[in-house]
C-alpha cells in the first residue's frame, strides 16, 4: 500500500487564557527566523520501503496453525539533543545524541479480542513491540531489512502475548468480556514535513551553563550546584495497515539548575528550577537565570535553619508550582480512562489510578473547577507550552478533551484500549504500560477555577479557615520534589537500600518549599514536609482559586520517584528530554483538608571536614 | 597483586586495576603466555589426530575463535571456567574438519592447565576488555595454539527463537 498522496493538517486550537501570567516567566514567543531542513534521514524512500514491508508481512506473515496479524503500526522516531551541563562556571559534560529508531507492534486475535494490554507473568517484556535503530544516513535496504526483522519479532511476541492472556482468562482471572480490546478508528494523513527552528548549538548551551552555575562558587550554605541546558527536536512518523501515514515534529529547549544543601541535623535540603520553552527564546535570559540561582542558594540557607514540620491537618495553599506538584502527582494519574493492564498484581495496578474510572457522570471536584486536555495547544496563559502533539502514538488525530466541568466528570482520556463497550479513543495514547498498550494520558493540562481572587487574598482565606478549625497557622506548599532532577548520584548502597524500604510509592514526592502562615501574615519556612496519600474526596473541598495563573512544562517519566532516586534521576543529569511533554496550568488550589506530616528522612552524615572555600 | 595483601604475598606488583567508583582488586594487564618448545601450528593438527588415534576416540576439537568466556573465582561456588566459542571443528582421524556450534568449553584451570601437551610457535594477540568486581578494564592475551590432551565442552546455551517467518526481502532499487 503506497503511503497516501493528499495531506490533511490538523488545526491548532489556541488554548484559552484566562488572567495574569505569572512572573518572572516570559510569554511565548511567535516561532521566527528560518526554520531547519527536513529530515535526511528519514526521507520517502525510506518510508515506502517501510511501508512495502508492512504490506508483505500484513499478506504473508503467518506462523500456521497461528492467528495472522490483523493490524501493524511502525513509529519512526528521530531524536537530535544538544546537551550541557556545568558546574561551578566550569562545564562537567557535553554532548549530542542523534538516533533513529523504528518500533513495530503487531496485533494478532480480533478487535474483539486480541493479544493487547496484558502483561505476561515474569515476563513484562513480551508486549508485541520491537525496535531497531536506522542509520542516520537514509538506506532503504536497511530499513526495509529493519522493518522485516522488528515485525516478526513483534509477531511472534504478539502470539505469546495472546497465548498467555488465553490461558489467563481460562485460569479464572478475566474482566468483564464484553469489552472489546481495540476500537476502530479513521485512518488520517499529513505526510508534509513539519520543520522547526533548528537547534541551539552545543557552543551555545554550554557558554549559558558556564555562566549561570559560577554563580554558586564559594557558597558557603550549598553543598552541590548544577546547571544544565537543552536543545532537542523529536521528528515522528506514523504508518499503519489502516492507512494512516503522518509526520509530526516537537521541538523544545530547557534549563535547569538544581542545588543542594544539608540541614544541621543531617537532612538532604534539594531546590531546583526548571523551564522549557519551544526554542530558548521562550526560556529566562542570562541575568535572570543569575537571579534565580541566588533564590535557591538563599532558600537552601534559610532551609538549613528552618524548622521541620510538626504533624499537620488542615487547608493548605497551593500556589505557584505547588498547584502543578499537587494537580500532577494526585489527580492527574486518576484523568486516564484506559483499563490496567491485565496480568498485574494489586500493588502493581494501584500505580495506575484509576480513581474516577467509575465516576463518569458524577462530582468529583469542586463545583468551581474544571479540566480540559488539549494537545493542540501551543499556548498556555500566554507561555509557550511543550506538550502538543498533532497525532497520538496510536494515529489518532489530537483533540481537545474537556473532562470536568463545574466538577462534574464527563469524560476521561481514552486511547484505543477501550474500558467499555462502545468507547473510541479521544487521541490521549502517550503513555506505555506493562503489555504494550497505550495508556490515555494528561499533556496539555488546563485548570479553571471559578471566582478566582488575588493571591494575597487566598492567603488571607488559607488564615481564617486554619483559625476556624482551631489551627494556630495553615500551610502553604511551593514547590515539590522531582526525583528526575535531584537525585544525587552519591548515595551509598546502604543508603539507596535504606530509601527503598522507607519509600511509600504511593505518597506525592516530598513538598520541598513549604511556609507557615499565621494569623497576623507571617510566613515561616518550614521542612520536611511530605503529604500523606490525597485521597480523591479531598478535591471536592476546593475552598478557593487564585487569579494569577502558573504554566508549567515537564517531561513526565515512565519511572516512578522511587525508580528515579535510585537511578540517580533523568538523562545522565542534563535536562530530562526523553519522558512524555506535558504541561500543566493552574492558578493556585486551596483544599480545605488535607493531611502531612514532618519527615527527616534523607538524613545523613555531616561531611567531616568545613567546604574548601576561601 | 593490588594493595590488598594476602598470605605470603605483602606486597603490590603494580596491578591494582578499577573502572571510576569501583575499589581496585588486583586484575590481568597484558597477559603474555611464552613457551619453551613450541611446533609449527599445522605440526598441532597432526598430532591431535594421532592423540584422537591414541585414545581411541571418534574424533578431536579445534577452536579457531571465542566471543568471551567467564570464571567464577568466588570462594562459595565452584570455581569453573567457560569459554563460548564461536568458530569450532571437529576433526576425525581421517583428518576430516566439520564445522560445528551449539558447544561450549568448560572446566577447572588447573586440570585445564595440565592438560596442555604442546604450543605452536606462532603467537595469536587478543585485545579487549575483562569484567570483575573493579568493573570492566581494558586487557589483552598473548599466546601461542595450544593442543590439549583432555577438554570438557558442553552443550551451549541455545535461545528459544525461530528465524524470522519471511524470507528477507529484497529491494530492487539500490539506494543512491
Amino acid at each position: 500500500m503506497k503511503r497516501a498522496l493528499f495531506v490533511l493538517v490538523s488545526a491548532v486550537i489556541p488554548a484559552s487564557t484566562v488572567a495574569q501570567p505569572a512572573k518572572p516567566d516570559k510569554p511565548a514567543k511567535p516561532a521566527d527566523g528560518p526554520v531547519g531542513a527536513p529530515s535526511k534521514a528519514v526521507t520517502d524512500d525510506i518510508l515506502d520501503a517501510i511501508a512495502e514491508e508492512m504490506n508483505r508481512a500484513m499478506t504473508q506473515l503467518e506462523i500456521p496453525g497461528a492467528p495472522k496479524p490483523y493490524h501493524i503500526a511502525y513509529k519512526i522516531t528521530e531524536v537530535d539533543v544538544n546537551d550541557a551541563a556545568a558546574s561551578l562556571g566550569h562545564t562537567t559534560s557535553k554532548r549530542n545524541r542523534h538516533f533513529v529508531n523504528l518500533e513495530a507492534r503487531v496485533r494478532v486475535g480480533k478487535p474483539e479480542f486480541d493479544n493487547g494490554n496484558f502483561a505476561v507473568a515474569q515476563a513484562e517484556e513480551i508486549d508485541a513491540v520491537a525496535a531497531i535503530n536506522l542509520p542516520l544516513e537514509a538506506t532503504p535496504r536497511i530499513a526495509r531489512r529493519a522493518a522485516w526483522l522488528v515485525t516478526d519479532s513483534a509477531y511472534k511476541e504478539a502470539l505469546m502475548q495472546l497465548r498467555a492472556k488465553i490461558e489467563a482468562r481460562r485460569a479464572g482471572g478475566a474482566r468483564g468480556v464484553d469489552v472489546p480490546s481495540w476500537t476502530e478508528e479513521k485512518a488520517v494523513v499529513s505526510e508534509e514535513p513539519v520543520l522547526v527552528q533548528p537547534l541551539e548549538t552545543l557552543d551555545e548551551l554550554e557558554a549559558r551553563a558556564k555562566a549561570v552555575s559560577a554563580v554558586f562558587r564559594d557558597q558557603l550554605q550549598v553543598r552541590d550546584s548544577r546547571v544544565a541546558v537543552t536543545s532537542y527536536l523529536e521528528r515522528r512518523w506514523y504508518l499503519t495497515t489502516e492507512g494512516t501515514s503522518v509526520t509530526d515534529t516537537r521541538r523544545a529547549s530547557g534549563v535547569l539548575i538544581a542545588a543542594s544543601g544539608q540541614a544541621a541535623d543531617g537532612q538532604a535540603l534539594s531546590q531546583y528550577f526548571l523551564r522549557y520553552g519551544h526554542t530558548a527564546k521562550d526560556l529566562p535570559g542570562e541575568d535572570d537565570l543569575k537571579g534565580e540561582s541566588k533564590r535557591l542558594m538563599e532558600t537552601i540557607g534559610a532551609l538549613a535553619k528552618a524548622p521541620v514540620l510538626e504533624r499537620y491537618s488542615g487547608p493548605v495553599l497551593f500556589e505557584g508550582e505547588g498547584a502543578v506538584g499537587v494537580i500532577r502527582y494526585s489527580l492527574a494519574p486518576h484523568l486516564g480512562g484506559t483499563p490496567v493492564p491485565e496480568g498485574l498484581n494489586p500493588q502493581e495496578a494501584k500505580t495506575f489510578g484509576g480513581a474516577l474510572t467509575d465516576k463518569v457522570g458524577l462530582k468529583v471536584l469542586a463545583t468551581n473547577l474544571s479540566i480540559a486536555d488539549d494537545p493542540t495547544a501551543k499556548v498556555g496563559a500566554g507561555k509557550a507550552l511543550i506538550g502538543g502533539y498533532k497525532i497520538d502514538d496510536e494515529g489518532v488525530a489530537a483533540r481537545r478533551v474537556e473532562m470536568i466541568q463545574d466538577g462534574t466528570l464527563k469524560t476521561l482520556l481514552t486511547s484505543r484500549t477501550p474500558s467499555q463497550k462502545g468507547q473510541k479513543s479521544n487521541g490521549h495514547a502517550r503513555r506505555t504500560a506493562d503489555g504494550g498498550a497505550f495508556h490515555g494520558s494528561a499533556t496539555n493540562l488546563f485548570v479553571t477555577g471559578k471566582g478566582g481572587v488575588a493571591r494575597a487574598a487566598l492567603v488571607q482565606r488559607l488564615t481564617s479557615l486554619a483559625r476556624a478549625e482551631g489551627l494556630k497557622y495553615g500551610l502553604i506548599v511551593r514547590r515539590f520534589d522531582d526525583a528526575a532532577i535531584t537525585s544525587a548520584p552519591e548515595w551509598s548502597r546502604r543508603e539507596l537500600v535504606q530509601m527503598i524500604k522507607t519509600t511509600d510509592q504511593a505518597l506525592p514526592p516530598p513538598a520541598i518549599l513549604a511556609y507557615r502562615v499565621y494569623p497576623n501574615g507571617k510566613q515561616e519556612l518550614v521542612r520536611g514536609a511530605q503529604l500523606a496519600e490525597v485521597p480523591m474526596r479531598a478535591w471536592k473541598d476546593v475552598v478557593g482559586v487564585s487569579k494569577e495563573i502558573t504554566t508549567y512544562n515537564f517531561l513526565a517519566a515512565k519511572e516512578s520517584q522511587l525508580q528515579l532516586r535510585l537511578t540517580s534521576g533523568a538523562d545522565d543529569g542534563f535536562v530530562p528530554s526523553s519522558g512524555i511533554e506535558s504541561g500543566v496550568i493552574t492558578p493556585d488550589l486551596l483544599l480545605k483538608e488535607i493531611d502531612i506530616v514532618g519527615t527527616s528522612v534523607g538524613e545523613r552524615p555531616m561531611p567531616v571536614l568545613a567546604k574548601p572555600i576561601k | 597483586m593490588g594493595r590488598n595483601p594476602i598470605k605470603g604475598f605483602p606486597k603490590s606488583n603494580g596491578h591494582g586495576r578499577r573502572s571510576p567508583g569501583l575499589p581496585a582488586v588486583a586484575r590481568q594487564g597484558n597477559l603474555v603466555v611464552s613457551v619453551e618448545r613450541s611446533v609449527p601450528r599445522v605440526d598441532l593438527e597432526r598430532m591431535l589426530v594421532e592423540e584422537i588415534k591414541r585414545q581411541k576416540r571418534p574424533y578431536g576439537m579445534i577452536f579457531t575463535d571465542i566471543s568471551g568466556g567467564f570464571t567464577n573465582t568466588s570462594a562459595f561456588a565452584p570455581q569453573a571456567f567457560k569459554v563460548n566459542p564461536v568458530m569450532a571443528y571437529r576433526l576425525f582421524p581421517d583428518g576430516k574438519k566439520e564445522l560445528v556450534r551449539g558447544v561450549d568449553i568448560s572446566g577447572t584451570p588447573l586440570v585445564a592447565l595440565q592438560s596442555i601437551r604442546a604450543a605452536s610457535r606462532e603467537i595469536e594477540t587478543f585485545n579487549g576488555v575483562c569484567g570483575a568486581e573493579s568493573g570492566w578494564v581494558p586487557v589483552s592475551a598473548s599466546a601461542p595454539s595450544l593442543l590439549l590432551e583432555k577438554i570438557e565442552v558442553e552443550k551451549g546455551y541455545v535461545a528459544p527463537d525461530r528465524p524470522p517467518v519471511l524470507n528477507p526481502p529484497s529491494i530492487r532499487k539500490e539506494a543512491p
